[in-house]
């Protein structure tokens, strides 16, 4: 910003200054996401939730009288950046909470900071388990997303719905690895099956093929991933240029869908069954009506009309309840004090959300408002677009 | 084997003391030129291959540094971004076993510190103790996308960017301790030494990395590192150890210095034997020579070739000096001997002249004498008185005219302009005249002629043989004493010939002065006090030479002389009188 554009700005904020103080402040909520790295289709997804659930509540004269408004930083999927977002969030006193994004590893390591400041902190999209069962107390982290915990039941259940029997686990060498390798083990002991092998990477991994042939010596019969979106791929790649029978199926956990997935697996993801855990989607939403508001409220907002242009539309649907609910607890909670915020959520009741309706989508024991009921698997059609998988379509091992 | 002359010492110390020291500053001066030369000539070659040497050098060290950043680049993007930056257990240790794979022929490197976007400690904090400073300062050139390669106490540290996805999120920094990177960059076999230098000066004044002064280094390169804004790669080379050329070259030159010396003595003796040594014996064969005969030719049979040569050469130039020097002697002998001569003939012309005047002084004295006396007493002189006294003057009157006859045909003799005219004439006749004339004026004397044997008729020039007569008749006179006789005998001779003689009694010529009695002016001693020109006899001599003749003479001192004149018959032609050939003869 120039010297003249910079003195432009502060002469108008001095001339609007005193009308500005005449009105309330906007309630402002904090996007931290992955907004520019592998996961910023999801960061994306996100912040086009928030906003529209900003936008009706805006429409409907905001909360308290006062207004929302979203501002958004991008931790990039770093930690370090995750916690300075959340620390400048924190120092705005109009900040009333957080949205978190995309990844595990950095909401984990911005908890501190978040129970340091002692600002609400709401989480759409990242399952690790530690993430809510910190210890900190009081628990200013909330998350309406999925829960490894819940998630590695679910697809080891998915694997064994199948008729596979020895799956190999390909994960992530993260937190949120580690966190579904404890999940899907329990699961596995559970289910009296034996893990074929566990396998990890590293993010940046350019070749996953000593990984792949190691799951097929061990004799796995299907995959369960644990990855984002470029290691996704690369495994869709590595297992197409096996020959058909070698190419193992691949239950993954939603991580694939938080980048464009589709473009960095190209043609081959074809050749490969890949099937993912979702938690919505606008093709079979639980509330059409209000899926088609939201859609109509997408349409106006960011363009895009159909819902096959809608790119990860959990992290969408996330955060538009989150917002809603935010918007409950404030009213609930009678101002932004950010305690008091928080102490709300914890009390919002009946919520009729996009994602699902929830009694209670908070309670001071709980602070994960899904569970795997509202676990689906879906599958990119050739379009490229998430569709919940049908059944139909599995094939029988 | 050499023959030895008593000067060859001397010489062949001439010969050393001269020769030699040129020799020898002219080998060192080409030894010095040729070193010089050979120093420039080689020294650029020699510094180009220890350039490219270390710049090969330096160029291996960089690629192994280079290698061992993308080693860590490696490692950080593989291994540490997910647990580095992702999930920090808060356990600093955990970095070592993913950094301890960080290996280039061996080395391991040390994880000290990682970093994350703002440059702040994520991990290594109780690793080492770092400037905070260094680390901002690596985190903004690392979070450009460059690796930072940095010495700090000699140590090596890499710091390489952690990346989530595309973006820079991180730096993570490695270090390798001195002996270490000693080892990465100078392998085994490398000749010279590879050192990082810092351009942070406070590095080099630390002596940390700096190279060994010891290393006595000739070329050094200096490759900066690009990845790096501080860093230089310096690489130096020993220079023994880069070419042999120049050494070799000054090697041979050494060689051949000292071949050409022993060549040179070689040559001197060479020298000596084969030249010297036959110079030095014509040189005393000279001296002996020269001793022994004065300038003199020397025979020269043996010796090579030149010697002979040089000895014909000195031979013909002595000889033709010898003869210069003969043909100026003889003609300084010649020119001594005429200009004593002409002294003698210009004192002799003198005393001619003093005598001359003399002689025309007596008689015209005795005329001016009897003149005055007649003057003053003619009429009272008795006749008899008058007659002597006119008789005296006539008398006087005679001799001046004989005088002046002598002189002018002394003259006429000299300028070679008396005619030659022979006739046949009456011989007796002319004497008889000739006696006559003279009997009558000096009665004194006694006058005998003898001339019965005369041809009747005789070719000659009758006025010179008068003269010649006259003169040894007047010269018989003069020379004698008063009442003695005079013979004149003449006759003819077997041959044809005529031979006349004039006899006196008179005082004679010494023996020793016979031969010079014809010469012109000369008066023999005997003739002291008596009045004469000296060139009478001459005269005699020159007239009859004109006739082929010759005069001869005998004397005796004290009692008499004889002149003798013979004519030889012929038909003469006419010859101009030439008095110096005339009197040559």
């Amino acid at each position: 910003m120039n010297c003249i554009t910079r003195y432009i700005s502060l002469l108008t904020a001095l001339i609007l200054a005193p009308f500005q103080l005449l009105a309330a402040p906007p309630i402002v909520i904090g996007l931290d996401a992955d907004m520019s790295s592998i996961a910023a289709q999801g960061g994306e997804a996100i912040r086009r939730g928030a906003l529209i659930a900003i936008h009706e509540l805006n429409q409907n004269g905001g909360v308290l009288g006062r207004q929302f408004e979203l501002r958004v930083k991008d931790h990039r999927g770093n930690p370090a950046r995750g916690i300075d977002n959340i620390d400048d969030f924190a120092l705005d006193s109009n900040v009333v909470a957080v949205l978190g994004g995309v990844h595990t590893p950095v909401a984990l390591r911005e908890l501190s900071s978040i129970h340091r400041h002692r600002i609400p902190y709401l989480v759409p999209w990242a399952a690790g388990t530690p993430i809510i069962d910190n210890d900190f107390e009081p628990n200013f982290a909330f998350r309406l997303s999925v829960r490894d915990q819940y998630a590695g039941a679910f697809l080891v259940e998915q694997v064994l719905k199948r008729g596979y029997s020895k799956p190999a686990l390909l994960l992530e060498q993260t937190p949120w690895g580690k966190s579904n390798l404890k999940a899907m083990t329990k699961a596995i002991q559970a289910n009296s099956i034996e893990a074929a092998t566990v396998e990890w990477f590293n993010w940046g991994a350019d070749d996953l093929t000593p990984q792949i042939d190691s799951l097929r010596r061990a004799g796995a019969d299907v995959i369960l991933l644990v990855a984002n979106a470029p290691e996704g791929a690369l495994l869709i790649k590595s297992l197409a240029k096996l020959a058909e029978e070698q190419r193992l199926p691949v239950i993954s956990h939603w991580g694939i869908t938080g980048g464009n997935f589709p473009a960095m697996a190209g043609p081959e993801l074809d050749k490969v069954q890949l099937s993912f855990l979702q938690t919505f989607s606008f093709f079979n939403p639980p509330d059409r009506e209000l899926a088609g508001q939201v859609l109509r409220h997408h349409c106006d907002l960011f363009g895009a009309c159909d819902a096959a242009d809608i790119p990860a539309s959990v992290g969408l649907a996330h955060a538009y309840d989150l917002v809603h609910i935010l918007g409950r607890a404030i009213e609930l909670a009678g101002g932004t004090d950010r305690a008091l915020v928080r102490d709300a959520l914890e009390k919002v009741q009946n919520y009729h959300g996009l994602t699902r309706h929830l009694d209670q989508p908070f309670t001071p024991t709980r602070h994960d408002a899904l569970d795997a009921s509202s676990f689906q698997l879906g599958q990119f059609d050739n379009g490229g677009t998430v569709r919940p998988l049908k059944t139909s379509n599995l094939p029988e091992s | 084997m050499l023959n030895m002359s008593p000067g060859m010492p001397s010489l062949l110390r001439q010969v050393a003391i001269r020769v030699l020291p040129a020799a020898i500053f002219i080998m060192l001066l080409i030894w010095i030129t040729v070193g010089h030369v050979s120093d420039r000539v080689f020294q650029a070659e020699i510094d180009a291959k220890l350039k490219q040497q270390a710049e090969d050098q330096a160029i291996f060290a960089r690629t192994r540094l280079e290698n061992l950043v993308t080693n860590v680049r490696d490692i950080a993007g593989n291994d540490l971004i997910v647990n580095g930056l992702i999930d920090l257990d808060a356990d600093t240790n955990y970095l070592k076993p993913f950094i301890r794979s960080i290996a280039i022929d061996g080395l391991s490197g040390i994880p000290i510190a990682l970093t994350d976007y703002r440059g702040r400690l994520i991990a290594g904090k109780q690793l080492t103790a770092w400037r905070q400073s260094d680390l901002a300062q690596w985190n903004e050139q690392v979070s450009q996308g460059q690796p930072v390669v940095a010495l700090k106490d000699g140590a090596l540290f890499i710091g390489v960017p952690v990346y989530i996805g595309q973006f820079i999120e991180g730096m993570l920094a490695v270090r390798f301790l001195p002996e270490q990177v000693h080892h990465l960059l100078n392998p085994v076999g490398v000749n010279g030494q590879i050192d990082l230098i810092s351009i942070d000066e406070q590095a080099v004044a630390d002596g940390q990395v700096w190279p060994s002064e010891a290393m006595n280094t000739s070329a050094q390169v200096e490759l900066a590192l690009p990845e790096s804004n501080n860093l230089k790669l310096l690489s130096t080379i020993r220079a023994a150890t880069v070419s042999n050329a120049s050494l070799y070259f000054q090697w041979f030159m050494l060689i051949a210095f000292i071949l050409d010396l022993v060549a040179l003595i070689c040559g001197i003796f060479a020298a000596v034997y084969l030249v010297i040594g036959p110079l030095n014996r014509f040189i005393d064969q000279l001296r002996n020579s020269q001793r022994e005969k004065g300038i003199g030719l020397f025979d020269v049979d043996k010796g090579p070739l030149e010697i002979r040569l040089l000895a014909e050469a000195f031979n013909r130039f002595v000889s033709t000096e010898q003869k210069l020097l003969q043909e100026q002697s003889d003609q300084a002998e010649r020119l001594k001997t005429a200009l004593e001569r002409e002294k003698e003939l210009n004192g002799l012309q003198r005393q001619f002249v003093s005598m001359v005047c003399h002689e025309f002084r007596t008689p015209l004295a005795i005329i001016d004498g009897n003149a005055h006396r007649l003057l003053r007493r003619h009429q009272t002189m008795q006749p008899g008185r008058l007659e002597e006294a006119l008789g005296k003057i006539r008398l006087s009157v005679t001799r001046l005219t004989d005088l002046m006859e002598s002189v002018l045909s002394a003259a006429r003799l000299e300028s070679g302009t008396i005619k030659f005219e022979p006739e046949s004439c009456d011989p007796a006749k002319m004497i008889q005249e000739v006696v006559s004339n003279h009997q009558e004026i000096n009665p004194g004397y006694k006058l005998i002629v003898d001339l019965e044997q005369m041809p009747a008729h005789f070719t000659m020039d009758i006025k010179l043989m008068r003269q010649v007569v006259s003169n040894l008749l007047s010269n018989a006179i003069k020379y004698s004493p008063e009442d003695t006789h005079v013979w004149i005998e003449a006759s003819s001779t077997d041959d044809g010939g005529l031979i006349c003689s004039v006899r006196d009694e008179g005082v004679g010529i010494p023996a020793a002065e016979l031969d010079r009695l014809f010469e012109r002016f000369f008066r023999a001693s005997t003739s002291t006090g008596i009045a004469g020109t000296g060139i009478g006899l001459h005269m005699v001599k020159a007239l009859v030479a004109l006739h082929c003749g010759n005069v001869d003479v005998k004397s005796e001192e004290g009692k008499g002389t004889t002149f003798s004149v013979y004519l030889p018959c012929r038909q003469y032609e006419m010859i101009e009188s030439m008095p110096d050939k005339a009197a040559a003869a």
